[in-house]
């Protein structure tokens, strides 16, 4: 009941979730895991560093993470942040200008998804 | 063989919320390791090679990415037994490509999919599983193989010999020598070219020699008497008959063994003059095999008794195939047969098949071992396993740090089995460039290291020293003992070192403690007379500026101090007295206790020494703990060609001369010399006894 509530809330796909992760108990468990993932402050803190590197892994990590468990538009910023950090051979990063407006639109959906989180 | 034991899933991941939904989805039915990024998979991958049934890697993290730890997989050959299942959110099949290409098994994109992972997981454990069985099969039948080819030649070639009424170990005895010849041969001549596999196949063949004579009819075979021309015609069509019959063969003439078969069949009764049947080949026209053969023929067939002839002896049987009645044979082979007669003797007497089987069987094991084309069989891989435990073990006893280094990629990984005695981690980038490795040997230091390292050769690549370690808890000293790994195909590129550390500190210290005993005074803790004259011979070795003065001293009346403040302040006394004579003097002058309190000093000075003795002596005398005190000196200056012990003398002599006359000041011997001189009074001599008699 309250993973419905909660995945609605956020806007995520509870769906295909339940049909990869199979049972209600996993997908409840690392939803709430996700509360504690660091990948979030390590993409702040990397990005106040100028760690490019860094910066680029959190993203992926938080793309990855955030696709797993069908917390949709949280997957679709970090999808196109990571490819904007994406670091090339010569170490340039992909789109940096549109940086910032990402990260923006980034913070806004996770403060979503945790609000929404919060609910269960 | 599939393990029995559960499997071991290793999961590298940096994301620790991937590695647990990982975790959670395979579930309980594996044993689950973490590594949080490629170093530690690296890590652990060598720590437990044996174990680990797959390995799940992300691609990105940091310091050693996912496709690097593919790379060290390759170069170290883990790749053939830990099966990789790539996991990534990367969707681009490039990555997808490079991962294939680099040997991984499966690849997984995200989202996960519990049943997709599972499944795969499995799959891939069932494929690899299967696979190592099948080595272990395919191993298992070549053995069985072997001992089955050899059973049905010994069955064959008995019963040619049933046939024949020989008494059953005549082609046992020509098998054994066969091999013993051979293997004298090689090691006499590389003419032959003969491999380990030729003597194999050749002694197994041998022991078909005859099975021409299977068709020669029983009258002729077995008659008593001698055979008539007609008949011995007959019988000696068992070479070609038995040749023959080999060719035939519906099956398996391409064979070695067959092959090998013919030439002996065929060819055993030739003789290397030419003169031999069926072809009358001549010298090495004659296959090697078939030579050696027949020379193992006619040995056994003299030395056996036959219905038309008794046994010969050893000796005799040599005599005979060495003085040609027997034969002609190849000069190299009739060398061969002489040096090894005695080693035939003993051979052929204690040859049983069963014995013979077995050295088979560990001949092949031993091609089979050598040969790099077979895949490490599990049984292998579990003796691996125990070796490596059974090290770790007595290395984890013994306190001992151990490293392995590679060139390329540079990169240390460190075995700390006792306690954790450098503190650094497990893998080390670039360890000559590593911080804590330089602050903990030093830069110089571990220059000098790498060079004597790359300085050494493939024949001599161990490298010892003592190092000082620069720890937090203060300096040590290591034993370390290093050897350099040359690889390449003639062993000239040098990629890289194995080595261990061994904290000799305590021992060192020991050693450090014992000299210093040795050398030093226990009371005042200056020099011992004997130590200090080593000292002073060392620095006339070196040379001195100016004139070397040896002095020696004594409180006065320290007798009395003893007698009336006790022994304990008397040893304070002594004490202090040797702390301010060190303090009055400079670092390189010697100060030493001669023996109760009696010191001695000796200085190097350009100038005049009386001032400096003066200001000593200023320095010294004076209040201690409410005792005055005061000191006597005698001085000498050291001539060039003065021996220590005359210097000495002269300078107690002249403390002697000081104390009776005056105390309390410095007479140097010179001024006694002087005073003879002058007043006549007295002579060195006189009072050299006088001394004498005191003593």
């Amino acid at each position: 009941m309250s993973l419905e509530t909660c995945y609605a809330a956020m806007d995520g796909d509870l769906e295909s979730v339940r049909a990869r992760l199979m049972t209600d108990e996993r997908i409840t468990k690392f939803v709430k895991i996700f509360l504690s993932d660091t990948s979030f402050a390590n993409l702040h803190a990397a990005l106040d560093e100028g760690n490019d590197q860094d910066a680029f892994r959190a993203a992926h990590t938080m793309k990855g993470v955030s696709r797993d468990l069908g917390f949709t538009p949280l997957y679709e910023v970090s999808c196109e942040l990571s490819e904007a950090l994406r670091l090339d051979d010569d170490g340039n990063q992909g789109d940096p200008a549109s940086v910032p407006a990402l990260l923006e639109r980034f913070d806004e959906a996770y403060n979503r998804t945790v609000d929404a989180i919060g609910l269960i | 063989m599939l393990a029995q034991s559960r499997q071991t899933i290793l999961i590298v991941d940096d994301s620790v919320m991937n590695r647990a939904l990982l975790a959670d989805i395979i579930g309980d039915d594996f044993d689950i390791l973490e590594a949080e990024d490629g170093m530690q998979a690296i890590s652990m991958l060598q720590k437990h090679s044996g174990s680990i049934s797959l390995m799940l890697l992300d691609i990105v993290m940091p310091e050693m990415d996912g496709f690097a730890v593919l790379e060290v997989m390759n170069k170290n050959g883990w790749i053939e037994d830990v099966p990789v299942i790539m996991v990534s959110s990367e969707s681009a099949s490039r990555y997808a490509v490079r991962a294939y290409d680099l040997g991984v098994t499966d690849f997984i994109n995200r989202p996960f999919d519990a049943t997709i992972v599972r499944k795969r997981i499995v799959n891939t454990l069932l494929l690899y599983g299967k696979q190592k069985a099948l080595v272990g099969m395919v191993a298992d039948q070549m053995y069985e193989r072997e001992r089955d080819s050899q059973l049905m030649v010994s069955i064959l070639s008995h019963i040619v010999e049933f046939r024949n009424g020989e008494s059953g170990a005549h082609v046992l005895h020509v098998s054994s020598m066969t091999d013993l010849l051979l293997n004298a041969l090689r090691r006499k001549t590389d003419r032959y070219d003969i491999t380990d596999e030729d003597i194999s196949v050749i002694t197994m063949a041998s022991s078909l020699h005859d099975i021409g004579k299977i068709v020669v009819p029983d009258e002729v075979l077995n008659k008593p008497g001698r055979l008539t021309d007609e008949e011995f015609d007959i019988m000696k069509t068992h070479t070609s008959s038995g040749a023959q019959m080999l060719d035939d063969l519906p099956q398996g003439k391409d064979e070695r063994l067959v092959k090998v078969a013919y030439e002996i069949c065929r060819w055993h009764h030739e003789r290397y003059d030419g003169r031999g049947y069926p072809d009358g080949l001549v010298g090495e026209d004659i296959p090697i095999s078939a030579q050696v053969v027949a020379l193992a023929d006619v040995y056994d067939a003299l030395t056996s008794e036959r219905v038309y002839k008794p046994a010969f002896t050893h000796e005799r049987a040599l005599e005979m195939i060495m003085n040609g009645e027997c034969g002609a044979f190849n000069p190299l082979l009739l060398e061969v047969l002489e040096e090894s007669a005695d080693e035939i003797r003993d051979e052929l007497s204690a040859a049983s098949l069963e014995k013979q089987s077995e050295q088979e069987i560990k001949r092949i094991a031993d091609a089979i071992n050598r040969s790099e084309s077979v895949v490490a069989s599990s049984r292998t891989l579990d003796q691996l396993e125990y070796e490596r435990t059974k090290y770790q073990f007595f290395a984890s006893m013994s306190n001992e740090t151990q490293y392995e280094y590679s060139e390329n990629p540079s990169m240390a990984v460190i075995s700390d089995w006792g306690n954790n005695l450098l503190g650094f981690d497990e893998i080390i980038l670039n360890p000559y460039q590593d911080i804590d490795v330089l602050s903990v040997f030093g830069e110089e230091e571990l220059e000098a290291f790498k060079r004597q390292l790359r300085s050494t050769t493939p024949k001599h690549p161990v490298v010892e020293c003592d190092v000082e370690a620069h720890l937090p808890g203060g300096d040590r000293w290591m034993h370390v003992t290093a050897r350099a790994i040359w690889s390449g195909e003639d062993q000239t590129e040098y990629s890289g070192s194995i080595g261990k550390l061994v904290d000799i500190h305590e021992t060192r210290q020991s050693l450090m403690d014992l000299e210093r005993k040795a050398t030093h005074d226990s009371l005042t803790g200056v020099l011992n007379h004997r130590a200090a004259q080593a000292e002073i011979k060392k620095k006339i070795e070196r040379g001195t500026v100016g004139d070397l003065i040896l002095i020696v001293l004594d409180m006065d009346k320290f007798k009395e101090v003893n007698d009336t403040r006790g022994h304990l302040v008397g040893d304070r006394l002594l004490q202090q007295l040797a702390e301010s004579l060190v303090s009055s003097v400079r670092e390189r002058d010697i100060v030493a206790r001669v023996g109760g309190d009696e010191f001695l000093l000796c200085l190097d000075c350009p100038t005049d020494p009386r001032p400096i003795i003066d200001r000593i002596r200023g320095k010294i005398c004076g209040d201690y703990d409410g005792v005055n005190v005061s000191v006597s000196m005698g001085a000498t200056v050291m001539g060039e060609d003065m021996d220590y012990d005359e210097a000495f003398h002269q300078a107690d002599l002249a403390l002697y001369h000081m104390k009776r006359s005056a105390r309390g000041n410095c007479c140097f011997y010179s001024d006694i010399v002087d005073q003879v001189a002058d007043d006549g009074s007295s002579s060195i001599s006189s009072i050299e006894s006088d001394r004498a008699e005191e003593n």
